[in-house]
C-alpha cells in the first residue's frame, strides 16, 4: 500500500466533505430522495476507507515509496 | 542568508504595517460574519435585527475593502521592491499613502460602528455598496475617498520605482511581478474613476447638504463601474502569488512567463466594461448595453481559464521534479504539509467552483433566478472569500518570515487552519447557493417571512441553515487560529534562515514574450477606449432620463414611528406586528422607538 | 511567442466554451424570448407618484383580453399592493408588472420563480410573466432598504378564472 503523509491524509479528508454534502443532490437528480442520515453514513464510509488506506500505508509501505527515495 | 527584511528594512516595515491593518480588519470582520450567520439562521441571536445591517456593513467594508486591499498594498510593495531589486524612491511617500489609507479606514469604520450606539448621532448602515438615496454620515464617504486616494498614491509610488528602474535598465523586460503590479494598478486607476466621481461629486456634497438630490441610478451605475473591476483588484494579488510563488512552493517553476503577461493584459482590457452585468435587472438601462456587458464578461473568463492551465501545469511540473509520476498520482508528491502550498492549492480549487457559479451569474437570463438571492454571497464567498482570502492567509505563511526574519510559529496549526477554512466554506457556500436557488434573499436579517415558506428541492430548509451556521463557525475558528499563528510568529525571535525565499526563473522565460506586451501605454489606451465604448451611451441615457442630480432627496434607514404604526394598523389583516422586526413584539416597538430617537 | 501544444488545445477549448455560453444566452433572449428588464418602462417623478395616473392608484389593470398590468409601489417597508392586501391576478393570464419606488432602491422578487427586478426611484421596471394554475406566491424585497428591510414582504394570489371579478381590477 502506498504510504501517505498525515498532511495529505488531512487534505483528502477535506475533499470528502463536498463529496458527501453533494452526494444527496446527485441522488436527487435521479429522483432518489435520501434522508439526512445517508449523508452522515456516506461520509463515515469515505473516512473509514481513507483511514484504512492511511493505516495500511503505514504498516506495509511499498519498498520503492520510501521517503525521499524517488527524489532525483 | 539575507532575506527581504535584511535587504530592505524600511520597505519591510511598511509591508508589515499594511499586513497588521489587514489582519486586524480580518479579525473584526470575521467576528461580525459569525454573528450574522448565527443570527440569520436563528441559531444564536445576540443583536437586534436592526443592528444586523450595521454589522453587515462593517463585515463587507472590513473584509472586502480593508483586509484585501491592505494585504494587496503590502504584497505589491514587497513584489515591486523585490523584483526591481532596489529600495522604493522615497520611503516618506510610502508612509504617506499608508497613513492616508489607514486614516480613511478608521474614519469609515468609526462611522459604521457608531451605528451600534444610539447615543452617538452617527451611522452608516448603507452596506458596502452604499446605494443612494440611503444616506450615511459624511465621515463614511470622506473616509472611503481618503482610502481610495491612498491607493492611488501607492500606485504612483510603484510607478515612480518603475521609472527609476527603467532609467538604469532601458532594455530589460519588466520583471514579471512588477509587470503584474503595474498592470493591476492601471486597471485600478481606470476603474476607481467611477466610484471617485460618485463619492466626491455626488455623495459627499449630498450628505453634507450642499446639493439636495441625487440620481439613484447614476450613482448605482457609477458604483458598479468600479464594483466589478474591484473584484479583480482583490483577485490579482492572489494571481500574483499563484503565478510566481505557488509553482516554487510546489517544487518547480512557472510554466510560461509570456502567458502570464497575456493574462494580466487581458484583465486590464476587460475588467471595467462589464460592470453593467451587476445591473441586468435594473430598469433604465437598455437591453443592448446589458448584452455588451454580458459578452465582455464571458470573454473575461478567458484569462481565468488560461490561469487554470498555467498554474496547474506549473504545479504538476513541480510535483514531477519531486518524483511524482503517473496521470494523477503526482498529486500525492506535492508538499501538502506546507500550509502555504496547501492553502493556495485549496483556494485555487475552490476558485474553479466559484468560477462556475460566476458563469451562471453572467448568463443574463438565468440571472433572473438568482439575482440578489443568497446564491450571490455563496458565489463571492468562494471567490473573494476563499480564492483571495485563503490565498492571502496561505501566502502569509511564506511572506511573513521574509518580512520579519522569523520562522512561522507552527506549520501544523497553519495546515489545520487552511483546511478548516476549506471545509467551512464548502458547508457555508454550498448551502448559500442552494438557498438562493429557492429564493432566500441576501442582505436580510430575517429569512423567516409571514406570507410564505421557502421550499428546498433536496433536503430541508433547516438543514441548509445548519450548514451555513456550522460552516461559519469553522471559518471563524480558522481565522482565530490564523491570527494566533501570525501573532505568535511576530512575537518570536529572529532566526538565520526563516524561509527559502528564492523564486526560480520560468520554464518559458520572458525573452519569449512579444515586446508589445510590455507597452503599458498601449494597453491603457485600449482599456480606456473600451470603457468609453461600453459606458458613454448608458451613462448619457441615465443622465438624460432623470438629470445629473436626479430627484431623490435624503432617506434615512429608518422611518418615523407614526408612519410605521399607520402601516402596521393598515396591514393587520395579514401582517403581525412582530414581523416588522422579526423579534418579539415588545422588542420591535422598543427598537423602533430607539431608532426614532436617534 | 512559443505556445505549448497543450496550451493551444486548452485555449481553443476555452474559447469554444465562451462562445457556447454567449450562444445559449442569445438563444434564451431571442429563441426562448426571455426579455431583459430595460428602459421601456420610462421615468416617473419619485416625489409625486400620487399624481401619477396609474401609480397614484396602484393595483391590477386590465390591458386586453387575458392581459393585465399590475402597478406596484415598493416603499420603506411595504409593497402597494402586495403587503396589506395581496396582488390579485387571474389564472392563465399574461401579466406585466410595473414597479417603482418613491424613496430608496428596493427589490421585487416572486419567491421561487425567476420573476425578479429592481425598483429604483425615478425609473419604472417592467417585467412580463405568465401565470398558470391558481396558487399563491410570496413576494419579497431583496435589496437592503433600511432597518426593517426584512419585514418587507407580500403575497400574490393567482385567482381561478371562475372567481375572478370586476372588483379585482382598478379600471
Amino acid at each position: 500500500m502506498r504510504r501517505i503523509s498525515p498532511a495529505l491524509f488531512l487534505v483528502l479528508v477535506a475533499f470528502t466533505v463536498p463529496l458527501a454534502v453533494e452526494f444527496r443532490t446527485f441522488a436527487g437528480f435521479f429522483g432518489i430522495e435520501l434522508p439526512f442520515i445517508a449523508v452522515i453514513v456516506f461520509e463515515a464510509v469515505l473516512l473509514a476507507v481513507l483511514t484504512a488506506i492511511y493505516v495500511l500505508g503505514r504498516i506495509t509501505p511499498d519498498e520503492e515509496e520510501e521517503e525521499g527515495a524517488a527524489t532525483p | 542568508m539575507a532575506t527581504f527584511v535584511d535587504k530592505f528594512p524600511d520597505e519591510a516595515k511598511v509591508v508589515q504595517a499594511s499586513f497588521a491593518v489587514a489582519f486586524i480588519a480580518l479579525g473584526i470582520g470575521a467576528l461580525f460574519g459569525l454573528i450574522q450567520a448565527l443570527h440569520r439562521t436563528n441559531v444564536l441571536r445576540v443583536i437586534d435585527s436592526v443592528d444586523y445591517y450595521t454589522l453587515l456593513t462593517a463585515h463587507g467594508v472590513l473584509l472586502a475593502l480593508v483586509f484585501t486591499i491592505f494585504f494587496l498594498v503590502g504584497l505589491f510593495t514587497w513584489a515591486v521592491t523585490r523584483s526591481f531589486g532596489r529600495a522604493l524612491p522615497d520611503i516618506r511617500l510610502t508612509w504617506a499613502w499608508f497613513g492616508l489609507m489607514t486614516t480613511g479606514t478608521v474614519l469609515a469604520t468609526v462611522a459604521i460602528v457608531a451605528g451600534l450606539f444610539p447615543q452617538i448621532p452617527m451611522s452608516a448602515d448603507v452596506l458596502y455598496t452604499f446605494y443612494a438615496p440611503l444616506q450615511a454620515h459624511p465621515i463614511f464617504y470622506i473616509g472611503l475617498a481618503m482610502f481610495i486616494i491612498g491607493t492611488w498614491m501607492a500606485g504612483a509610488d510603484w510607478f515612480l520605482a518603475y521609472r527609476e528602474w527603467r532609467g538604469e535598465n532601458p532594455d530589460s523586460r519588466i520583471p514579471l511581478q512588477a509587470f503584474m503590479v503595474l498592470t493591476t494598478m492601471i486597471m485600478w486607476y481606470v476603474s476607481t474613476l467611477g466610484v471617485a466621481v460618485s463619492v466626491v461629486f455626488f455623495l459627499i456634497p449630498w450628505s453634507l447638504g450642499l446639493i439636495e438630490t441625487v440620481n439613484p441610478l447614476l450613482t448605482r451605475t457609477l458604483f458598479w463601474y468600479f464594483g466589478h473591476p474591484v473584484v479583480y483588484f482583490w483577485l490579482m494579488p492572489a494571481y500574483l502569488l499563484w503565478y510566481t510563488v505557488l509553482p516554487k512552493l510546489a517544487g518547480g517553476r512557472l510554466f510560461s512567463d509570456p502567458l502570464a503577461r497575456v493574462v494580466f493584459v487581458l484583465f486590464v482590457l476587460l475588467s471595467t466594461p462589464v460592470g453593467i452585468h451587476h445591473q441586468y435587472v435594473d430598469p433604465g438601462i437598455a437591453e443592448g448595453f446589458k448584452f455588451i456587458a454580458m459578452t465582455n464578461t464571458m470573454f473575461l473568463l478567458l484569462p481565468s481559464l488560461l490561469t487554470a492551465f498555467t498554474v496547474v501545469a506549473s504545479v504538476e511540473h513541480g510535483a514531477r521534479q519531486r518524483g511524482g509520476e503517473g496521470y494523477l498520482s503526482w498529486l500525492g508528491a506535492l508538499p501538502w504539509r506546507d500550509p502555504a502550498f496547501a492553502g493556495m492549492a485549496l483556494a485555487g480549487l475552490m476558485f474553479a467552483a466559484g468560477g462556475f457559479s460566476g458563469m451562471i451569474n453572467a448568463g443574463m437570463n438565468i440571472n433572473y433566478l438568482v439575482h440578489n438571492t443568497l446564491w450571490v454571497p455563496g458565489h463571492f464567498h468562494m471567490t473573494v472569500g476563499t480564492a483571495v482570502a485563503l490565498t492571502m492567509m496561505a501566502g502569509t505563511y511564506w511572506l511573513l518570515p521574509q518580512l520579519t526574519g522569523k520562522a512561522v510559529y507552527s506549520r501544523p496549526i497553519g495546515l489545520l487552519q487552511v483546511i478548516m477554512w476549506f471545509i467551512g466554506m464548502v458547508f457555508m457556500s454550498n448551502a448559500m447557493h442552494r438557498a438562493g436557488l429557492f429564493g432566500v434573499p441576501r442582505r436580510t436579517a430575517e429569512p423567516q417571512y409571514q406570507n410564505f415558506d421557502f421550499v428546498a428541492a433536496v433536503g430541508s430548509v433547516g438543514e441548509i441553515r445548519m450548514q451555513i451556521a456550522f460552516g461559519s463557525l469553522l471559518l471563524f475558528l480558522s481565522v482565530v487560529l490564523f491570527l494566533f499563528n501570525v501573532a505568535a510568529t511576530w512575537a518570536d525571535d529572529r532566526v538565520d534562515t526563516p524561509v527559502d525565499d528564492t523564486i526560480p526563473e520560468p520554464l518559458s522565460p520572458s525573452s519569449g514574450a512579444p515586446l508589445v506586451l510590455d507597452n503599458l501605454a498601449l494597453w491603457t489606451g485600449i482599456a480606456v477606449l473600451l470603457v468609453v465604448l461600453a459606458y458613454t451611451l448608458p451613462l448619457a441615457s441615465i443622465v438624460n432620463d432623470a438629470g445629473l442630480l436626479g430627484g431623490s432627496p435624503t432617506f434615512p434607514v429608518t422611518v418615523s414611528l407614526e408612519w410605521v404604526v399607520d402601516v402596521t394598523v393598515g396591514a393587520l389583516g395579514n401582517l403581525s406586528l412582530d414581523s416588522l422586526a422579526g423579534v418579539a413584539p415588545a422588542d420591535a416597538v422598543a427598537d423602533l422607538v430607539r431608532e426614532v430617537r436617534r | 511567442m512559443e505556445i505549448h501544444r497543450y496550451e493551444k488545445i486548452w485555449l481553443a477549448g476555452a474559447l469554444l466554451l465562451i462562445v457556447g455560453f454567449i450562444a445559449t444566452v442569445s438563444y434564451g433572449a431571442v429563441g426562448a424570448g426571455i426579455a431583459m428588464v430595460d428602459d421601456e418602462g420610462g421615468q416617473v417623478d419619485p416625489a409625486s407618484l400620487d399624481d401619477h395616473p396609474k401609480f397614484g392608484e396602484p393595483g391590477t389593470y386590465q390591458a386586453g383580453e387575458n392581459e393585465y398590468d399590475v402597478y406596484v409601489v415598493a416603499r420603506q417597508f411595504l409593497f402597494e399592493p402586495g403587503t396589506s392586501e395581496p396582488i390579485r391576478v387571474p389564472a392563465h393570464s399574461t401579466v406585466t408588472f410595473h414597479v417603482t419606488s418613491p424613496d430608496v432602491i428596493h427589490g421585487f422578487e416572486v419567491v421561487g420563480t425567476n420573476a425578479n427586478t429592481m425598483a429604483i426611484p425615478g425609473q419604472v421596471a417592467t417585467i412580463t410573466v405568465e401565470f398558470g394554475e391558481p396558487t399563491e406566491y410570496g413576494l419579497l424585497c431583496h435589496e437592503y432598504c433600511g432597518s426593517a428591510h426584512h419585514a418587507m414582504e407580500g403575497k400574490i394570489e393567482v385567482v381561478p378564472q371562475s372567481e375572478w371579478n370586476e372588483s379585482m381590477v382598478v379600471n
